[in-house]
This record gives C-alpha cells, sequence and structure tokens, in this order.
C-alpha cells in the first residue's frame, strides 16, 4: 500500500516533484479542466519540464506560445455548446531530440467558426513549430507540433 | 484583478504610461483591455503600454493590442507599445508582424518623445 510508505504530509503532487528534480521524465502530461483560468498552469508546467532538460530559452518560449496557443483554442471553440468547461490535455514527449506536443480536447471543431484570433493563433503555432497537424473528429480534435530541439550540453 | 496580472499607471508629459506585469492570454486580455480603455478618458494624448515585463504574450493578447490601436485612434489617441527586442512579449508581436500595424518602440524615453 502505497500509504503505509508514505509520510503523512506527502501529497502525491510533492513526490513527483521529487522523482521529476532528479530524473527528467520523458513524458509530460496535463489537463486543463477549468477553462481559460486554467491554462497559465499549464503553461508554466510545460516550461519547467523543458527547462529541466536543459531546453535553451527562446525554445522554451517557442514551445509554450505553440502549447498555450493549442490550449486556449481548444478551451475557447471545442466546447462552445457545453454548460461547464471541457476538459483539454496537453501531452508532450521527447524523443531523439524532437519535442512533440499533443494538445486534445473531446469537443466539437467548428469549421465554420469565424476567423481572428483563432486563425492568428494558428499562424503562431506553425511559425515557432516545424510541424503542426490537426485532426478532428466526432470525438475531437488533436493537434499534433513537433520541433527540434536544441539542448545545452 | 486576475492574479495573472497586475497593471500601474501613471501620466507623465501628456501621455498615460501603463507598465504591464504578468502573463497576457485568453483569460486575461479581457482585463488588460478593458484597463487601458478607462485609462484612456482623460486628457492624455498618447497611451503608453510597456510590455517589457511581460512573460507571455498569446494571439488573444495580439487581438486586444488591435482592438486598442482602433478604439484610441477613433478617439483622437495613439497607442503606444513599448517593448525591447529580446522580450517574450517582443517575439509574438514581431512573429505576428504587428509591429506593422501598432507603434512600437524600444523604450520607454524612445516613445515618450515620438
Amino acid at each position: 500500500m502505497i500509504a503505509a510508505t508514505v509520510p503523512e504530509a506527502s501529497s502525491d503532487d510533492v513526490c513527483l516533484l521529487m522523482v521529476h528534480r532528479l530524473v527528467p521524465s520523458q513524458t509530460l502530461a496535463v489537463s486543463v479542466l477549468d477553462g481559460a483560468a486554467g491554462l497559465a498552469a499549464a503553461r508554466h508546467a510545460l516550461r519547467d519540464w523543458l527547462a529541466d532538460f536543459g531546453v535553451v530559452g527562446g525554445t522554451i518560449d517557442d514551445a509554450v506560445l505553440a502549447a498555450g496557443e493549442a490550449l486556449a483554442n481548444a478551451v475557447e471553440h471545442a466546447y462552445l455548446d457545453a454548460a461547464e468547461p471541457g476538459e483539454v490535455q496537453l501531452a508532450a514527449t521527447v524523443a531523439d531530440g524532437v519535442l512533440e506536443l499533443i494538445v486534445s480536447d473531446c469537443g466539437t471543431w467548428r469549421r465554420d467558426a469565424a476567423p481572428g484570433p483563432r486563425g492568428r493563433g494558428l499562424a503562431l503555432m506553425r511559425l515557432v513549430m516545424d510541424e503542426v497537424v490537426l485532426a478532428s473528429s466526432d470525438a475531437g480534435t488533436r493537434v499534433t507540433m513537433r520541433r527540434s530541439l536544441e539542448v545545452r550540453s | 484583478m486576475s492574479q495573472l496580472l497586475t497593471m500601474e499607471s501613471v501620466e507623465q508629459d501628456g501621455s498615460v504610461i501603463w507598465t504591464v506585469r504578468g502573463e497576457i492570454d485568453l483569460a486575461s486580455a479581457p482585463e488588460f483591455e478593458r484597463s487601458v480603455v478607462a485609462g484612456g478618458d482623460g486628457a492624455a494624448r498618447s497611451v503608453v503600454v510597456d510590455l517589457d515585463r511581460v512573460a507571455y504574450l498569446d494571439s488573444a493578447g495580439l487581438a486586444s493590442l488591435v482592438r486598442l490601436h482602433l478604439q484610441l485612434g477613433q478617439r483622437g489617441r495613439h497607442l503606444k507599445v513599448v517593448v525591447a527586442d529580446g522580450t517574450v512579449a517582443r517575439s509574438t508581436i514581431t512573429l505576428a508582424a504587428l509591429d506593422q500595424v501598432i507603434a512600437v518602440f524600444e523604450s520607454l524615453d524612445g516613445a515618450l518623445v515620438a
């Protein structure tokens, strides 16, 4: 039982943080449950995770911007018809020197949505990442973005 | 006020100067925009927005800047954005080519004499 081996005061968060600092995890998974208000926490988690890898500052800023735009798009548009914010997920992985960011939601992709902030956000994502792929179905939308990493040696 | 954002304003040499700290995103951009619009009602002809200390600026914030530029312009006032090269906000503004639309300055002094 985990409860028997963990001091009373420790939360799961604390344990995760300790592991995190010793060996950067190869994957990061963050959920945004509370709409726009939760975006900053997801960006901060990605920023910290990338910094642990020794990713250089400009690349971190670019990746955080791309993920932030994709998350904001999902929060703003995916659950337009829903009574309360739906879940939006960010998954980040690093493999073979390539950062992959996946932002997914279970909402409805609005092809008829007016351009504007959304169009500008997508343009920014394409400018700062090497590759941006949008996939949508009845089950939701998935944005997959990749970028080669420069890591400090 | 949102925890993401802090804004302070002073009037100097006929300009309202806003110093913005924190993050401008989908959640905080409306508040950023409302504050600057409300502060543009006085006698000052220029509204200076200093984004040097902004740690994050996204497309919602860019859209706010464009609307501020248009709204203040309709009222005979100029929006001037101070944001030094190499800052996060400057990077986003340059990527979106917004510096072709709004007046962007390297320094506060430069914005005030322009």
